[in-house]
């Protein structure tokens, strides 16, 4: 019963476009499980899989062991060879029906109005379980490949509008707005339309102008994996900030893991991984060594937690299981003695 | 030559009957017993919700031979994006016809949506591509773009969405999008483009639906008005070098007997009361030309449901009972099989048949309907087919 005061969230980031697996064989696996894409096997073995799984049946096992080892939600990347976030949260919503679920996507992906249309049913049909993370590439190129033209600069103004205008028809009947990048006339949902929970909020960034944004904006705000002493820095900026707008907003860090029962282990794997040019894990160590790194976070002020890996279903599990009741009770202990 | 046909998933609630009561399955009116997706159970809400009960009409569908269904997207319904690949993984055959505005997503989205949603569905999405009926409803959406521009939208993105489909490296200037080096990444660029069904009734719709449309889609509307405005699609469509094929959307109102049938829209126009006329009035002030056309069949202003009656099997007062189009088809199996043929000898290649309740009406017309169609086999010896 130790998680029970533990002020802690944790995620789990989602393989959108790929999974090492175990990093043995000379061709590029991605637990692509349909015909085309996965180890070919001796004609002599009988294989009864036909055309019957594909990708997704792999996502839903990684989402249903993030649901199984005690995770709260499920984060779902806007990765460009990625499998696309809103289809791959509806699909997931429908399967794991306990956790919340983020899908990440840019304030150029549909207009405000239709976004919140969208999510509006999102949460009719999942109980309110719909979270948004909105993120745009900063870099032109990029952009540009998703018909995205607007300057960087304008990056923030454009997802503040994107979230008033989603917010005014949310909350609003009769609502009014024209602004430089969206607007709409009388709009505003009817019942049972109407009245659904406004999703959870997550902006990321390290600029001013972003702490800002999420100070007015955001529930939660995600940084990227840094060293303590500059989330430490971050997160008070935030909090005042957030003072000023008579608001607070939760702070979370996404982290990439690599966990092993010991730290040999966990080095032996790293370098396999590495060498098949899977992404740096951002802590590689024994399962207690990455609870004492997440801890530490905790003290700096994180109270949720979007963690990856990159063999996901082995590692949600080995997350699940022996990292995450570590963080918990040096949360819970923390949050009594303060108390 | 083959000829699908799609039922419909009712995307705004819907009453058990025909006739007009408040809709008890989903929650567009007030949660009570008898209710369902969400109903009550030991007087608290029971934890369903409206998705619920729209998997049972797709599955209903599917189990009853019907290709696939229309999942229609107004201000007050559900969203189609949501809901195809929340049902993807509790089906099988069913083929998601998903409606939607292309001036609401971006196109390079829009195929990456498109895609992963064929990769998750074994391939069975398909679009029905509507372009809004104007007016304050336009504007509801956020979109003050003019009727013949969001036919020009409407064409571009579609331009868009093929290029970075089928191209690695696809550029556009355009008046309304901008693309530079787009394109679908493997695997999902491996995934097969859906069929594009196409609504719009207007010149500037036409001109579109000649370029990117699989199929015309049109609501039913008096058989000669039907059988000049497919000629003129398909006229427009061999003049660039293209075929395309006409589809149908249309109610139906089968039973047993004829008697039976009338006896329901009987019931279903005496249950109206004076303001139910007007609720369905919501393309007023608007710009479509296919609403116009409904309209001018006269719907609001009868007395009797018999002044309805259009042609034999023929009845006009559907708009009245939900939104939508006035016409439809009334009668006993046979004969609404026959009207069905015939639409397919003037020129229909597919439907998208729709009756409520949408669950039990997906297995009784599915079951004792679609048995009896014959297609252009229909015709009497010694008849020209067109």
């Amino acid at each position: 019963m130790s998680n029970e005061r533990s002020p802690l969230e944790f995620f789990w980031r989602l393989p959108s476009s790929g999974d090492i697996g175990h990093a043995g064989r000379g061709a590029s696996l991605r637990r692509d499980w349909s015909p085309a894409a996965r180890p070919a096997q001796a004609s002599f073995i009988r294989d009864a899989r036909d055309g019957h799984f594909d990708y997704y049946d792999y996502l839903a096992q990684v989402a249903r062991g993030a649901e199984l080892t005690g995770f709260h939600g499920l984060s779902i990347g806007d990765e460009t060879s990625g499998e696309e976030p809103w289809i791959v949260a509806s699909v997931l919503a429908a399967h794991a029906r306990t956790l919340k679920i983020l899908p990440s996507f840019s304030s150029a992906f549909a207009t405000a109005v239709y976004a919140a249309k969208m999510s509006v049913s999102f949460q009719r049909f999942s109980h309110g379980r719909l979270g948004w993370h909105v993120e745009t590439a900063t870099d032109a190129e990029t952009r540009r490949k998703q018909g995205d033209f607007i300057d960087a600069a304008d990056i923030p103004a454009r997802t503040e509008e994107f979230l008033t205008v989603a917010k005014g028809v949310w909350t609003e009947t009769a609502f009014q707005y024209q602004g430089r990048f969206f607007g709409v006339e009388n709009g505003g949902f009817a019942p049972p339309l109407a009245g659904q929970p406004w999703p959870e909020i997550h902006l990321s960034g390290q600029s001013d102008t972003e702490l800002a944004l999420s100070a007015r904006h955001a529930d939660v705000h995600l940084f990227a994996g840094q060293p303590i002493e500059v989330i430490r820095d971050s997160t008070t900026a935030l909090d005042a900030l957030a003072r000023q707008e008579g608001r607070t907003v939760r702070h979370g860090i996404a982290l990439r893991l690599l966990g092993r029962d010991s730290g040999d282990e966990a080095g032996t794997d790293a370098a396999r991984q590495a060498a098949r040019g899977a992404p740096d894990p951002d802590i590689i160590g024994s399962h207690g060594e990455i609870a004492d790194r997440l801890a530490a976070y905790v003290d700096a002020g994180i109270t949720r937690f979007v963690l990856t890996g990159n063999q996901h279903l082995e590692d949600v599990y080995r997350i699940g299981e022996h990292v995450l009741p570590a963080v918990h009770a040096h949360a819970t202990a923390r949050a009594r003695s303060a108390a | 030559m083959t000829i699908d046909i799609y039922w419909r998933l009712p995307t705004h609630g819907e009453s058990s009957t025909f006739r007009k009561r408040p809709p008890n399955r989903g929650d567009w009116s007030s949660l009570a017993p008898g209710n369902q997706a969400p109903g009550v159970k030991d007087g608290e809400p029971d934890g369903f919700t409206y998705v619920d009960y729209l998997a049972e009409v797709a599955r209903a569908a599917e189990l009853s031979g019907f290709y696939g269904g229309l999942i229609p997207s107004f201000p007050m319904t559900d969203d189609p994006w949501v809901i195809a690949p929340w049902l993807a993984r509790a089906t099988k055959s069913f083929r998601f016809m998903i409606a939607f505005q292309p001036g609401f997503l971006n196109p390079i989205q829009a195929a990456r949506m498109s895609a992963s949603l064929q990769r998750a569905s074994g391939g069975r999405l398909v679009y029905n591509i509507i372009t809004g009926g104007g007016g304050p409803q336009q504007l509801w959406w956020g979109d003050a773009v003019g009727h013949d521009d969001r036919y020009g939208r409407t064409g571009e993105f579609l331009d868009v969405l093929k290029g970075v489909w089928k191209e690695r490296s696809f550029s556009h200037q355009g008046k309304f999008y901008q693309v530079e080096n787009g394109g679908l990444e493997a695997p999902l660029s491996h995934a097969d483009l859906p069929e594009i069904y196409f609504s719009g009734s207007s010149d500037a719709a036409l001109v579109t639906a000649a370029k990117h449309a699989d199929y015309y889609l049109s609501w039913l509307e008096p058989f000669d008005q039907l059988r000049t405005k497919f000629a003129k699609v398909k006229e427009r469509t061999e003049a660039l070098g293209r075929k395309n094929r006409c589809a149908i959307r249309v109610d139906v109102i089968a039973r047993p007997t004829e008697e039976e049938a009338w006896g329901e829209v009987k019931k279903a126009f005496e249950s109206l009361s004076g303001d139910a006329r007007a609720q369905f009035s919501n393309w007023r002030g608007g710009d479509s030309v296919g609403a116009q056309r409904q309209g001018a069949l006269g719907a609001e202003n009868a007395r009797r449901y018999e002044d309805l009656i259009v042609a034999p099997n023929l009845w006009a007062g559907f708009s009245l009972l939900r939104g939508g189009p006035a016409l439809g088809i009334v009668g006993d199996y046979a004969q609404v099989a026959e009207k069905l043929d015939e639409l397919i000898t003037l020129g229909a290649d597919g439907f998208i048949l729709a009756g409520t309740p949408h669950l039990e009406e997906a297995y009784r017309v599915g079951e004792e309907v679609l048995p009896l169609l014959r297609g252009r086999a229909a015709l009497p010896q010694g008849v020209a087919a067109e």
